[in-house]
């Protein structure tokens, strides 16, 4: 009790990964969907969610091999040295690719209510609030999820309960609309899009009671589900498909035409602009703690914390290379679809690998002996 | 050095904080709210031949700005033909004139401070028209003669005179949706004549004529005849279909604001004005009539008038495919009571209210009918939403007729209208 | 030579015996262990020179010299310290009878002498042998007396103690409707008195140590064994060990020698004056650290819901109870947050206002020159001076000025036009959320963030302002004492502590202890209300007999 701990509970991972699951990019989801898909965008998110809970299926399976252990430490000993400290390394380098994706697109959405404040600053000071918490372990940064999370739930269920009285649902008909070859290409891409599914890789670990796991990731995955759902039928219905494809932040247009009884609280958006802040920096800061566990566990240094502080220069670099907000759009599809890539190869990969070799047999058998 | 390392990071995000600058900071009362904005086509300027120096800031000849020296703003020739990817309209005038209105704030001060005393000196609010081809261009004017940054996010209302809109708003919504700060929530009204006399406005019971028209458009309950809608549903409907009906205004009077009928708008273009009689027609179509009142000639007397309020109706459309013909069915209830009675008739005899009811609904019906008939034949113009309903219901067929729906295929669909009028109660006198 | 390496073994052996008897009680003060050890002599006078050369030419300590028969004794006590009807009565008293009513040939021998009043004479509570200088110099010091034998190198120490003492009252800042009006004193023995009539349960352990290498100050740590975690009491104990420092001169001092983040702005260690919420504490399992000389008693360990909660919350019904709790939540966040929101809501997002407040805004700051930020500023920095200031101002005097210093000079200034009326309204109603906040360091804390937040909102806006909540949260979630979280039982969540956070659940409810503190005993209360006793049911049963 005296010490931190470094354990976690399942409610705290769910939570967690519901926290990452959505950042910023939820806020512009209905409008991509209504550009591909239009109104039947919601199948698309079942299926994408589907394929995503495949993918975790592996890597929660390949994590209860390794007890105690994370991707860092098994990925060399399945595959050897010269192969797996690459692999992690370019885990990393993702993770560190994907915070800088994040914060960009964050601080784009920041300037529509600080539109002369330079873009640098408000990246580095969330980054650095970021690096603060980051440092001192995961639990506190579970504990800071933990609190914020209602906040979370708060402003959606505002947004959409608020949005409930002009929504026509009319509006998503009618059903199945595009070809089913897009559909299934685009519940790909939204699946590949979920970044936040392959936390478990290094954090399940840290678990209190790892065999929750995997009830824990399949709630958290449909709970995200239900989220996106709800913004999805609530933009489409109260704005039409035609509308939203010329909305830039359609969550935040929802937010301004908030009606209640005929009346407004039309001024509701820049105070969720700022409730966004939240949203967005439980992403951020689970990014950068990533990034910097995986550093610091290739490096095998003792402390996590180290690895924090050199981090934020990159990935502020990172951030402030791309050109304008469609460069931004147009980078993080492409780094996320080769993350999918990535994220549903290795694990199921790494898992035949180690049934091959017996390493997780090897592994429990030097863990005996040292008992 | 542990000790110290607080104290480090404390000062390093301090630094940090303060770079951001403060150039996000104006002060309240530094910036001059803009609560009304009339766009109109510049009258003809008095002096030809200006050409390259008409970009922004020049001053038609008839303005009326209160309060402030009509000085003439500076010509930046040479350094803004530059600018310009295309030379500036040589010799026509630039395409629009935006009045904004907004509100002294001395005037208020003086009000508000040390003891009452009706109507301090001086006037109260600021209007002022600029110029240009483009509603930043005439923003950048406009800044360079009001000392404030002009501020819309109290926006009430966005007049757009009859000239403009013949042209097509498109590049109007444009601007005032694009911006964040701009609610979803202001009213959009059709001039009939300037825009700019709208604005110009002083009525006697409030302070701007933004807040006169914002409640007159909102207030739907005595009458039918005018029509509430925000900014939300027109960008709605206009995406949706390219048409859509905008309220009517015009300045009657130094003093006063008409606020009744309705412009017709197809295809971001406007084309036609409705009555006030139509307009109440389309808001039942549309089942959004919460009010207004209806005069029916007295069964037994036919010199008197019977006067019958709305006071609730659920109207519904429903859509089937006949033939592959699109047939629409208006039905819903309505319940009225009777307000006003010019005859000595006793109301108090089912037979006679039968009768009263039954010329209501005729005239209901009738008003309905009319409405949807003009739409078809004169206007050409969906504004019923029925191509939407079509597009949702039977997708391939709207695929089919998507491209001449307004012109071809809806006059030709049929329109029921099955609408019933009850009377309900009448107050206290029989 | 031999014998002393014998005695060395021996006494070591025995050393460890009376360790192990020692588990409960602290290991001896720092100061004793650094102290030369000097045992007593066998001669009287001798005696008495190194304690005059010990203590010098301090003309309050009082020595007696008396002889019974032909035994000389001394008795020596600190003038104004001690009690003296104890003195008096007690040990002279009984001296003297004991001298002339023996029979006249009698002697006493020292031996005899010191036996007798050690054993017989002495009718008095605690009574100690003294065997060196340090101890008896000390407990002198304390106020007990000390009766010295010519002729035997121990000395008897009677308990005396009766200094000035400040009678048991109500606490000035902790007052409530509700509920027993005592406060603590300065004086250690009454506060554990207290704190032991509230539970007479044997369980209950009070530990004394000093601290201090000149003060040598009376801590003691109080706590229910079976209750609280014995690691928990283990690990206070460890931390005021380490304690080295001259003086304690108020509990503060222990609280910050001790506590786990010193640089932070945020007490992690309660301090209260009330023995009824260090009792309901300690039955939660909690450690209390007494200090003599200083009413305030340290609580540990303490999370942020323990800074918030006053225990009037209990005394009422509990759906007041939940509503005041409500209300200073709310109250600690506008404290915090007021002055920021209006300065981000003005210069940056005037939007977020409703029209005709924000024209009447702009109308009041019109004439004002200062931007919105100066003048929040100034008008917080008066606050705090006028609140700094009428804590050293008299009663009556403090009153008036309060009433003139808000209302003439609020007045005033508004008229001049250096204030706005909404700042004025701003900043008085944030000095009233700051009121609510029931412990005095957490009310501190947050009023300093306060200064943060307008900090942030002056550059950043409303973003600022969240980052700033940002960072507090982060902070709290880092936030330990004594290995409780800061955040429990927030986060991690658990959910049947929350019983007793931000609302007040009825007290049949609350069957056991909050879990955060990872107690031994989880029952704490049992719904045995039976239900064939007639509360206000059918009352006429009763009647009909």
């Amino acid at each position: 009790m005296l010490k931190n701990s470094d354990r976690i509970t399942a409610l705290q991972m769910f939570i967690i990964l519901v926290s990452t699951f959505n950042a910023i990019e939820v806020i512009v989801v209905p409008r991509v969907l209504a550009l591909t898909v239009g109104q039947d965008g919601w199948l698309v998110l079942i299926g994408g969610h589907f394929l995503s809970a495949i993918a975790v299926f592996f890597i929660v399976k390949l994590g209860m091999l390794y007890p105690h252990e994370t991707f860092a430490e098994y990925a060399p000993k399945i595959l050897g040295r010269f192969l797996g400290i690459p692999i992690v390394a370019v885990a990393a380098i993702f993770w560190v690719l994907i915070c800088a994706r994040i914060l960009r697109q964050f601080a784009d959405f920041i300037q529509l209510i600080l539109p002369q404040t330079p873009i640098e600053v408000i990246i580095l000071t969330v980054l650095l609030v970021a690096g603060y918490i980051a440092r001192h372990g995961i639990e506190p940064i579970a504990r800071t999820i933990e609190i914020l999370f209602p906040v979370f739930i708060s402003i959606l269920g505002l947004l959409v309960l608020g949005s409930l009285i002009e929504v026509d649902l009319m509006r998503l008909l009618p059903i199945l609309d595009a070809s089913p070859k897009i559909l299934a290409l685009e519940s790909i891409k939204t699946s590949f899009g979920l970044e936040g599914q392959e936390i478990l890789l290094m954090l399940l670990p840290f678990m209190a009671i790892p065999e929750k796991a995997y009830s824990t990731v399949y709630g958290a995955l449909i709970c995200n589900l239900v989220i996106r759902w709800a913004l999805f039928v609530a933009v489409i219905g109260f704005f039409g498909v035609e509308l939203t494809k010329t909305l830039v932040w359609p969550v935040e247009e929802l937010s301004r035409s908030l009606t209640i009884g005929g009346t407004f609280i039309g001024r509701f958006d820049s105070f969720l602009i700022s409730l966004w802040v939240t949203v967005a920096f439980t992403s951020i800061l689970v990014f950068l703690f990533l990034a910097s566990l995986t550093v610091s566990r290739i490096m095998k240094f003792r402390e996590q914390s180290i690895t924090v502080l050199p981090l934020i220069p990159l990935i502020f670099i990172a951030a402030l290379l791309p050109d304008s907000i469609v460069t931004t759009e147009e980078w993080s599809d492409y780094l996320s679809n080769v993350w999918g890539v990535f994220i549903f190869t290795i694990p199921p990969l790494l898992l035949l690998i180690s049934y091959i070799r017996g390493t997780h047999k090897k592994n429990s058998r030097e863990r005996l002996k040292e008992r | 050095m542990k000790a110290i390392r607080p104290f480090l990071i404390l000062i390093f995000a301090a630094v940090i904080v303060i770079c951001a600058g403060c150039s996000n900071r104006v002060e309240i009362n530094d910036r001059s709210i803009v609560l009304g904005v009339a766009i109109d086509k510049p009258a003809a300027p008095e002096e030809e031949g200006q050409g390259k120096e008409q970009q922004g800031g020049t001053q038609t000849g008839n303005q009326q700005n209160q309060g402030e020296d009509s000085g003439s703003s500076p010509q930046k020739q040479e350094s803004e033909e530059f600018l310009r990817p295309e030379p500036p309209s040589e010799g026509k005038s630039p395409r629009y004139a935006m009045t904004i209105e907004t509100p002294i704030i001395k005037a208020l001060a003086g009000g508000g401070d040390g003891g009452g005393g009706g109507g301090g000196g001086g006037p109260k609010k600021l209007v002022v028209s600029a110029t240009g081809d483009t509603f930043w261009d005439i923003e950048r004017s406009l800044s360079i003669r009001i000392g404030r940054q002009d501020f819309y996010g109290h926006l009430k209302v966005l007049i757009i005179s009859e000239e403009v809109a013949r042209e097509g708003i498109l590049p109007v919504m444009d601007f005032f949706t694009r911006r964040r700060e701009i609610q979803q929530n202001i009213k959009l009204a059709i001039a009939n004549g300037e825009a700019r006399k709208v604005l110009e406005v002083e009525p006697p019971e409030e302070d701007f004529a933004a807040f006169y028209l914002d409640s007159m458009l909102q207030s739907l309950y005595r009458t039918s005849a005018k029509i509430n809608t925000d900014m939300l549903e027109i960008r709605r409907d206009l995406t949706d279909s390219g048409n859509v009906v905008l309220p009517r205004v015009r300045a009657s009077s130094p003093t006063e604001i008409v606020a009744g009928g309705a412009a017709l708008i197809k295809d971001w273009k406007f084309i036609g004005w409705l009555s006030e009689v139509e307009t109440s027609g389309y808001n039942i179509a549309r089942g959004n009539v919460t009010g207004g009142a209806i005069n029916i000639v007295d069964p037994k007397d036919p010199e008197g008038l019977i006067t019958v309020l709305l006071r609730g109706s659920q109207i519904k459309t429903s859509l089937e495919l006949v033939d592959q013909k699109p047939v629409y069915t208006i039905e819903g209830i309505s319940e009225w009571d009777i307000v006003e009675k010019g005859t000595e008739t006793m109301l108090w005899d089912t037979s006679y209210l039968a009768q009263v009811e039954k010329r209501l609904e005729m005239e209901v019906q009738r008003r309905v009918i009319h409405v949807i008939d003009k739409m078809q034949r004169e206007f050409k113009a969906d504004v019923f939403g029925f191509g939407g309903m079509l597009s949702q219901k039977h997708p391939d067929y709207w695929a089919k007729v998507k491209s001449q729906w307004d012109d071809k295929y809806f006059p030709e669909a049929e329109v029921y209208v099955k609408v019933t009028a009850d009377i309900r109660r009448t107050e206290t006198k029989t | 030579m031999f014998k002393k390496v014998l005695k060395k073994i021996f006494n070591s052996k025995a050393q460890k015996e009376q360790e192990q008897k020692q588990g409960e009680l602290f290991p001896e003060p720092l100061w004793r262990k650094q102290a030369k050890q000097m045992p007593l002599k066998k001669d009287l006078q001798s005696n008495l020179d190194t304690i005059h050369q010990i203590l010098g030419d301090s003309q309050d300590i009082i020595i007696r010299k008396m002889s019974v028969r032909s035994t000389h004794i001394a008795l020596v006590y600190l003038e104004g310290m001690v009690d003296y009807a104890v003195i008096n009565d007690f040990i002279l008293k009984p001296i003297v009878l004991e001298s002339r009513q023996a029979k006249p040939d009698k002697d006493f021998p020292p031996k005899e002498l010191y036996s007798r009043l050690l054993n017989h004479v002495t009718p008095a509570g605690e009574v100690v042998e003294a065997s060196d200088f340090d101890q008896l110099v000390f407990l002198v010091l304390t106020g007990i007396g000390a009766v010295l034998v010519d002729g035997q190198n121990k000395a008897i120490m009677v308990s005396a103690k009766g200094w000035p003492k400040r009678a048991v009252s109500e606490p000035d800042i902790e007052s409530v409707i509700r509920g027993p009006r005592e406060g603590f004193t300065e004086t250690l023995r009454v506060n554990t008195v207290l704190i032991r009539r509230r539970i007479r349960d044997p369980n209950l352990r009070i530990i004394t140590t000093q601290i201090g290498r000149r003060s040598k100050t009376d801590v003691a740590i109080a706590y229910i064994k079976g209750i609280a975690d014995p690691e928990l009491v283990d690990e206070v104990k460890k931390r005021l060990e380490t304690i080295d420092i001259d003086a304690i001169m108020e509990s503060a001092y222990v609280e910050q020698l001790i506590e786990d983040n010193w640089w932070s702005p945020f007490p992690t260690v309660q301090e209260t004056e009330r023995p009824d919420t260090v009792a309901a504490s300690l039955i939660e399992g909690r450690v209390a650290i007494i200090v003599d000389n200083t009413p305030f008693v340290l609580l540990v360990p303490a999370n942020i819901n323990m800074f918030m909660v006053s225990p009037e919350d209990a005394y009422v019904k509990w759906t007041a109870g939940t509503f005041v709790r409500f209300l200073r939540f709310g109250a600690n966040f506008i404290a915090m947050l007021l002055p920021g929101i209006y300065i981000a809501l003005t210069s940056f997002h005037p939007e977020m206002l409703p029209t005709g407040l924000a024209l009447s805004i702009a109308a009041t700051r019109e004439a004002v020159p200062f931007p919105a930020y100066m003048e929040a500023f100034l008008m917080e920095l008066s606050l705090e001076l006028l609140r700094e200031a009428g804590i050293r101002l008299p009663g009556p005097i403090s009153q008036t000025i309060g009433i003139v210093g808000a209302l003439v000079v609020g007045t005033a200034a508004v008229q001049a036009s250096l204030v706005s009326p909404v700042m004025v309204i701003v900043v008085a109603f944030t000095a009233i959320a700051a009121f609510s906040t029931p412990t005095v360091s957490f009310g501190f804390a947050i009023r300093q963030m306060r200064f943060m937040y307008m900090i942030l909102a002056t550059f950043l806006g409303l973003y600022g302002m969240m980052l700033g909540l940002l960072v507090l949260l982060g902070h709290f979630a880092c936030l330990k004492s004594f290995g409780m979280g800061y955040l429990e039982p927030f986060a991690p969540l658990s959910t049947s502590d929350l019983k007793d956070v931000m609302i007040r659940m009825p007290l049949l409810t609350m069957h056991n202890r909050p879990a955060s503190f990872g107690h031994s005993d989880d029952y704490r209360m049992e719904d045995r209300r039976q239900d064939d006793l007639q509360r206000g049911v059918d009352s006429d049963r009763y009647e009909s007999n």
